[in-house]
């Protein structure tokens, strides 16, 4: 009971020392107001100082008058729910976070046209599609229409990529008549 | 009065310049596939298509986003009846009755009540929504920066005490919002906030980047988590739709009218948005319908409100937007950003400035739900189609797309670091039960709301209460604690009856 309660606490906790800490360093804020005028940073401590305020007041509710209901008993007394609760696939989604953090910090490098074929093959095959043929098609024909969409049409500006890569992108592009 | 049917006239005339007309049936097409994709919300596909409008001119931009939005109500109707499967939380109520009509037998003529409801629904609110703009427009004129505050409070105010779930979530959700506002150099002072050195931190965090990360990003990754298990669709033997009768339509000429201006009532309050519209409708039918006992074993009174309403919600939510700045709902949100994107701020002046892009945009509604009607009706099959694509496949065309975007606002790498960033915050935010629609109008409205505020601190010497005291801003304000009021007072009461 006092874990499951903790759980529920833990997010409150956080977003109330990260606001914290944010009222600290807007108390920091550099400025030259009139003396009697509000200044910059009335307005982030005001939100703030609400956000701890609510924080408080769940932290508050949760501890001392929430009546949760012991693990074992809830997930007996509701079988139904327990049963059409939805699977979960950890291992996918920290490997999905994980490639989608990994795009941002590759695509300077590796640039757009590459990062992206790379990106739409392996999500594919992470989210369980197993047609390799289509994969491979996808991957090609949607980074190809992204490159022609956002560079010859929109011109949207999208990184070329370091040497070596870079040679594939120019490579891509020529053929593309994108100059 | 003259004055308006005259500017509309011309803009059905610039609606069927090429490229406006192209823009129309294309943003109609794509809102209702958006609208049939289980997972791809109205929201998101606003979102996904604003890169699309960056080198077009403002008006064809808004004429693609607003088809999109208003058909992305009618789309999910489809799947809703005939598969079970709501495209958009708008169409939950759908299935109640609009799949037990289908279960009798009568799929058919469940679509088709479903067109004439979106179809009067719509058309009537875009008559009120073009007949109101311009008196509210020139009325909003007179507000200054007090009003303009109480507006925009009340409009946060709203989507809190609107949503479902926790208010105490929604509220810090909101409060989080808003301080993203608040990164970069405030504009009055000039002090850099909350930005620790970084240049981009010193621009502000643009609200596209939250929203796509939180919307799009933050989706995708929830059902990956989820494994992409979203059950095949099963077959249906007939897919077309049979129109009601005029008799038949008359018998309910009550629930039409009712839902479509409740409909648009609901659009026109910030945060309220398509869904409430839809489920408040469905609700009063419930209380007030000539059959309200029957209601859920498949009779045209429940496809016919939530439909209607869910449509007329869209004319009502375009009234704030355009006479105010203020955006109705999270796809009005969108297009307020593709104004700005543009260089154009709506509000009172844009009737002045930009008469001939607003009736433009007015005229281009009016047309998008003709062309939706028709679309629809001659199209099902192959809108369906679309479901058959695998969940993986639709999914990581929508994560490029939203890199594509975040890449595209200032063309800078910080802005996906970011994108992807409000994306995990988008995951947990799903998790831990923090509605996200308060976080991404806090972050729109944040500048507002703080310019509004601080300028009326600094004009009226620091005095709070002229807020209370000026008319206008004061039964705005006396409206949002009412609206803070009355669902905290219902919630104390389940609690007390449960004791």
């Amino acid at each position: 009971m006092a874990v499951e309660k903790l759980k529920r606490i833990v997010p409150y906790i956080i977003i109330l020392f990260v606001s914290l800490y944010f009222y600290y360093l807007a108390g920091h804020f550099r400025f030259s107001a009139k003396p009697g005028n509000l200044g910059p940073d009335f307005w982030p401590k005001l939100l703030l100082a609400l956000t701890v305020v609510a924080c408080v007041y769940e932290i508050i509710k949760t501890a001392f008058f929430l009546k949760v209901a012991p693990l074992k008993k809830a997930a007996e007394e509701q079988p139904a729910k327990a049963e059409s609760k939805k699977k979960t696939y950890p291992g996918l989604l920290v490997i999905g976070i994980a490639m989608t953090v990994a795009y941002a910090y590759f695509v300077t490098t590796l640039g757009f046209i590459l990062c992206t074929f790379l990106y739409f093959a392996l999500f594919m095959i992470v989210g369980r599609y197993r047609k390799i043929w289509a994969i491979l098609a996808n991957s090609l024909i949607g980074t190809l229409v992204l490159v022609v969409i956002f560079m010859k049409i929109v011109y949207v500006s999208m990184p070329l990529g370091q040497e070596p890569f870079s040679g594939v992108t120019f490579f891509v592009l020529k053929m593309l008549g994108i100059k | 009065m003259g004055d308006i049917f005259y500017n509309l006239l011309l803009g059905f005339v610039a609606c069927f310049q090429p490229m406006n007309l192209i823009l129309l049936v294309a943003g109609t097409i794509i809102g209702l596939l958006v609208g049939v994709l289980p997972g791809l919300t109205l929201v998101m596909g606003v979102v996904l298509a604003l890169p699309f409008t960056y080198p077009m001119d403002v008006t064809p931009a808004i004429v693609l986003l607003t088809a999109m939005y208003v058909t992305g109500t009618y789309g999910g109707a489809f799947t809703s009846i005939l598969f079970r499967i709501p495209g958009e939380p708008i169409h939950v109520p759908l299935l109640w009755d609009g799949y037990a009509m289908a279960r009798k037998g009568q799929p058919a003529k469940a679509l088709g009540w479903t067109l004439y409801a979106a179809l009067f629904g719509g058309l009537l609110s875009s008559v009120i929504m073009v007949t109101l703009s311009q008196p509210v427009a020139k009325f909003a004129l007179t507000f200054s920066t007090p009003e303009y505050f109480a507006i925009v409070l009340f409009g946060l105010t709203s989507v809190v005490s609107l949503g479902s779930g926790s208010m105490t979530n929604a509220f810090i959700s909101l409060f989080l919002g808003l301080l993203i506002s608040t990164v970069g150099v405030d504009s009055t002072y000039g002090t850099p906030r909350f930005a620790f050195g970084y240049p981009i931190l010193m621009d502000g965090i643009e609200f596209l980047t939250v929203m796509v990360g939180c919307y799009g990003v933050g989706e995708v990754i929830t059902r990956l988590g989820e494994g992409f298990s979203t059950a095949p669709v099963e077959k249906v033997s007939s897919m077309k739709t049979s129109l009601p009768r005029w008799r038949e339509l008359r018998g309910l000429k009550a629930t039409f009218l009712r839902s479509s201006l409740l409909g648009h009532i609901v659009g026109i309050v910030p945060g309220a948005g398509a869904t409430i519209a839809s489920f408040v409708t469905y609700g009063v039918e419930r209380q007030y319908g000539k059959r309200r006992k029957e209601l859920g074993s498949g009779i045209p009174e429940g496809i016919v409100a939530p439909q209607a309403a869910a449509t007329a919600s869209v004319g009502g939510a375009m009234i704030p937007l355009l006479t105010l700045g203020v955006p109705g709902s999270g796809a009005t949100a969108v297009m307020l950003g593709a104004f700005l994107l543009h260089g154009i701020q709506p509000g009172p002046q844009v009737f002045i400035t930009s008469a001939n892009m607003v009736y433009t945009v007015f005229a281009s509604l009016f047309l998008g739900i003709v062309l939706m009607c028709v679309v629809g009706y001659i199209a099902i099959k192959p809108l369906v189609k679309i479901l058959d694509f695998p969940e993986a496949v639709v999914s990581v065309y929508i994560m490029l797309l939203c890199f594509v975007g975040a890449l595209s606002i200032r063309n800078s790498i910080s802005d996906l670091w970011l994108m992807v960033a409000f994306g995990v915050v988008g995951y947990f935010f799903d998790r831990i039960k923090f509605p996200i629609a308060p976080l991404v109008l806090g972050t729109i409205l944040g500048p507002l709301a703080e310019t509004s505020f601080m300028t009326t601190m600094i004009s009226f010497q620091n005095d709070w209460t002229i807020f209370f005291r000026r008319p206008i801003s004061g039964t705005v304000i006396a409206l949002t604690i009412i609206a803070l009021i009355v669902p905290m007072f219902k919630s104390f009461q389940t609690v007390a009856r449960k004791r």
